[in-house]
């Protein structure tokens, strides 16, 4: 036993010193494109981060959609399917909150459960076709849940510039619908700030994601075939029902994200609820399944991890404001962070020596 | 005005003929313009032309172990030039572990290796095709999409670099087929061609690299019996042209006698024979092969027959590559009998396995259990109906490496009492792992076993090889299995897992567990059936009582030499 609580540690200690070598180079490149001192750039970023009250709410305000994100990658990662699919099942998700929350006249704690639950049955359909497809016809996950991304989007966008327009129209060239009734705000958890309870429904979910991987019989099976397919068919398991449970399950808990977003920070639903700071193409699914990397691949490993990204985005906010150090630095320091791990992982695979 | 072409050809031959000289570094090209030239990676060693009957390779000592065995233990070989030397030896005798020596793929502990007298140290295979050592492995490492040419340069240095010279390497290959005999259409890709001329192919792709040295490892297993005959001839010419040739063989002993000059017989990681063979009989070097008297015989107690638990009938199926793999299989197994089908690999034993177990369809006939129809059933149900399974692949199929020892023990029962609970939630359905069940489960299952790890949850990639298909036959016993199909239970295993589980075997029979034994090990078959069938190409050519079976003849069989009427019992 002692000897696997070692591996444990070492696995961890190795990850901080990679996101350590990760943001040494990023210092680097900050000093060399904006001449900024490193020091400097990331005492704005922790101050940012975890500063004062706002800085930590802002923070989980922005680790909340990638943590869901994450543990949507995490559980189908685990059945050794690549969810790539977290936009589109985050815009879905979006969609459901809305509806629900828009239409279903329900007292505030039941609307509540009805937007978390609408959010991820659209979520979980989106990630049945990836699930049907790859489990029926071999369709690489991969590729399949990439494009049903862009379906999403353009469904959701012509949505809100079409039918479900709000009153307000256009605001900042941004299409958005109508306002949710106040009843199915999600509470915050301070007044005055903006973090919402969607970050406790996420770590509630991660642990349920834990207890359902490793605590029980469909776990068990979900584990199998991710590790070894020939074994689990050998061994009787039915390889294409438990790969579409996985995608139906991975697209509803990624699509918690949307609710968490619409319900929880926007009030309405609008196109661009998966992108962030502006840039289309650096959303929370792309943060969200580094912080799955990151995070082992383990639906617990992924709370911490999901807070570290939560706090780059929220600190390089301060970097960009007080240090005039450009936002897309952040974006450096992310990929620079994925790289890092993805070459460290011979390290993590290193043995421990006793 | 142009230049006269002669001049031009002048000058482009003087600047190749410059870049041809200067090996590495600067090329000077007309005025001014420079060229980088990349270094060659120089061969290590020097190849040197050999004298017919000279001694190319000497092996001295060689000993390898690996945990738990000892794969070679101080083993001498040696090789002349022009002679055909056979290694002869069953599974695991440690012929490939010698040749992979050779090869440079691994490093012995002890011992030296000498090429044309001179010590040397093989680091990686290009040390050894550096000093003309070729190797053609069981399973051909071609490039499928790539023609004949392309895939014997692959990894090569062209002349015209960085032009391939496809044109001088298509007339090199044309001259060394036409030298051995060994026809290939240069053009052609590598997956429009048959197992035989891919098997050419290999061996063009060696001589290309100025082997002197050819290994060949079991070269006649993917043959058909002309091709055989036609590889053979080939052999014969390369030897006669002053290369040293080292084929290793298993079973096939005629073939063996009818093309090499000498003999290594290897058993256990020793050498009991050393031969010439012309004086020596196919039947010396079988005894030679398995050893005198079986080593690590179990006793076999009559055990009552009952009724029939397995049927087979007129059983016919696809291979992986979509040809018949087997052909009408008949046979039936009674309750506490052993049925132990022998036959060299690759004659549709897998497949046999495969559709009893439901991990491939049939094409036609059916499994009966019990007398029920199990035709094509999925492995769930198969299972529920009682079939065990100790798959040939056990590292891939058999066990979920990953996983913890304890939660392999699991695999087909996970989801069944008492492995299931009610956890904290009063669901109706049992939704929760009872993990102390499991453990608790897992903890009486290695001591029952006698598999040795640190733990129950150590993941199950740490064990030994003679654990891990403890494990497997702790599980797939545990579960009482009315039928059990063990497939090449033994292979690989050190002598007392080998003996442990042969044991298990016979125990379970006793109990009125009906067991299909597939083997390649002669000797396994012979003492643990009660009948014998003997599969060759497909099909069972004969089904006979153990007592009545003659090693030779077996062996015969199984080489396809001998048939005999289905209907002997």
């Amino acid at each position: 036993m002692l000897v696997f609580e070692k591996r444990i540690l070492w696995e961890i200690a190795i990850l901080v010193l990679l996101v350590l070598g990760a943001l040494a180079v990023g210092g680097v490149i900050i000093y060399i494109a904006t001449g900024v001192g490193p020091l400097d750039a990331y005492s704005w970023l922790v101050k940012g981060a975890f500063g004062n009250v706002n800085a930590v709410s802002e923070t989980l305000v922005h680790a909340c959609p990638i943590l869901f994100i994450a543990l949507g990658f995490v559980v189908a990662g685990r059945c050794n399917l690549w969810n790539v699919g977290g936009d589109g099942q985050l815009l879905m998700g979006g969609l459901g909150a809305f509806l629900a929350g828009y239409y279903l006249p329900l007292p505030a704690p039941l609307l509540l459960v009805a937007i978390f639950a609408s959010a991820f049955a659209l979520g979980a359909a989106w990630g049945a076709i990836a699930g049907f497809l790859k489990a029926k016809m071999k369709v690489n996950e991969i590729v399949s849940t990439i494009m049903l991304n862009f379906i999403a989007f353009f469904i959701i966008d012509w949505l809100v510039l079409n039918p479900m327009r709000g009153p307000m129209g256009i605001v900042g060239a941004q299409p958005m619908s109508d306002l949710l009734p106040s009843s199915a705000h999600l509470p915050r958890l301070i007044s005055g700030y903006r973090l919402h309870i969607g970050i406790l429904v996420a770590i509630a979910v991660a642990i349920l994601a834990y207890i359902l991987l490793w605590r029980t019989p469909f776990g068990y099976r979900v584990r199998a075939i991710g590790y070894s397919p020939k074994a689990a068919e050998y061994s009787g398991m039915n390889i294409s029902r438990n790969m579409m449970l996985v995608m139906i399950l991975a697209g509803g808990i990624s699509a918690l994200a949307g609710a968490a977003e619409v319900a929880g920070i926007h009030h309405a639903l609008r196109s661009d609820i998966a992108a962030r700071g502006g840039y289309a193409s650096v959303s929370y699914m792309a943060t969200g399944i580094i912080a799955g990397m990151l995070g082992r691949l383990h639906p617990l490993g992924v709370i911490p991890s999901s807070i570290f990204f939560g706090a780059l985005i929220s600190g390089g906010d301060v970097m960009r404001y007080v240090g005039g150090i450009p936002y897309t630095a952040v974006f450096v320091l992310q990929g620079l962070v994925f790289v890092f791990i993805i070459a460290g992982e011979i390290l993590i695979r290193m043995k421990v020596r006793r | 005005m142009l230049a006269r072409p002669s001049t031009v050809t002048k000058k482009i031959k003087h600047i190749v003929g410059e870049f041809r000289r200067i090996p590495t570094g600067v090329v000077k090209l007309g005025k001014g313009m420079m060229f980088w030239r990349r270094k060659t990676p120089a061969r290590k060693f020097r190849i040197k032309k050999m004298k017919l009957g000279e001694t190319v390779i000497e092996m001295r000592g060689i000993t390898k172990r690996f945990p738990g065995v000892v794969a070679n233990d101080h083993i001498d070989f040696d090789i002349k030039a022009g002679e055909v030397h056979a290694l002869l030896g069953e599974n695991g005798a440690g012929k490939t572990t010698l040749m992979n020596i050779l090869y440079g793929l691994w490093q012995p502990d002890e011992g030296e290796i000498r090429v044309h007298g001179k010590k040397v140290t093989l680091k990686s295979p290009k040390d050894a095709i550096d000093l003309g050592i070729g190797m053609v492995h069981q399973h051909f490492m071609l490039v499928p999409p790539l023609t004949v040419t392309e895939n014997v340069v692959l990894g090569l240095k062209s002349s015209k670099e960085p032009l391939l010279d496809i044109d001088r390497v298509e007339k090199k290959i044309a001259e060394l087929s036409k030298k051995y005999g060994l026809k290939v259409d240069p053009k052609a890709k590598i997956w429009q061609l048959s197992v035989g001329e891919q098997q050419r192919v290999e061996i063009i792709k060696a001589l290309y690299r100025e082997a002197q040295v050819l290994i060949l490892d079991e070269p006649t297993s993917v043959l058909t019996p002309p091709e055989v005959r036609e590889f053979m001839t080939i052999l014969k010419r390369m030897a006669r042209d002053g290369l040293a040739i080292i084929p290793f063989i298993t079973h096939k002993l005629p073939e063996v006698m009818a093309v090499s000059d000498r003999v290594t017989v290897l058993r256990a990681g020793r050498v009991t024979a050393r031969l010439k063979t012309e004086r020596t009989k196919e039947r010396d070097l079988a005894k030679k092969m398995v050893g005198r008297k079986v080593l690590f015989r179990v006793k076999k107690h009559r055990v009552k027959k009952g009724e029939v638990v397995l049927e087979v009938r007129r059983l016919r199926a696809l291979s992986d590559r979509g040809l018949p793999a087997l052909k009408d299989v008949s046979f039936s197994v009674r309750e506490g009998e052993i049925l132990g089908i022998a036959g060299v690999a690759g004659n549709g034993q897998r497949e046999l396995e495969e559709v009893i177990t439901g991990l491939r369809k049939a094409g036609g006939g059916g499994v009966f259990i019990r007398g029920k129809d199990v035709t094509n059933r999925t492995p769930r149900e198969l299972i529920d109906s009682g079939v065990g399974h100790i798959p040939e692949d056990r590292l891939e199929r058999g066990l979920v490496m990953d996983f913890s020892v304890a939660e392999n023990l699991i695999l087909e029962t996970h989801s069944k009492q008492p492995f299931i609970h009610k956890w904290f939630l009063p669901f109706e359905k049992r939704w929760f792992l009872n993990h102390d069940e499991v453990r608790k489960h897992a903890q009486k299952l290695i001591k029952d076993y006698e598999v040795i790890t640190p733990s129950v949850d150590v993941p199950t990639r740490h064990l030994s090889g003679g654990n891990l298909q403890r494990l497997i036959l702790a599980r797939e016993l545990s579960r009482k299995p009315k039928v059990l199909i063990a497939a090449q239970p033994t292979r690989g295993l050190d002598v007392s897992a080998t003996e442990f589980i042969r044991k298990k075997l016979l125990e379970q029979s006793r109990e009125g567990t009906a067991i299909l034994l597939i083997s390649e090990d002669l000797d396994e078959i012979m003492m643990m059936s009660d009948r014998i069938a003997v599969m060759y190409g497909g099909e069972i050519v004969s089904l006979m009582p153990a007592a009545r079976a003659k090693k030779e003849e077996i062996g015969l069989m199984m080489a396809g030499v001998k048939k005999m009427p289905k209907r002997a019992s």
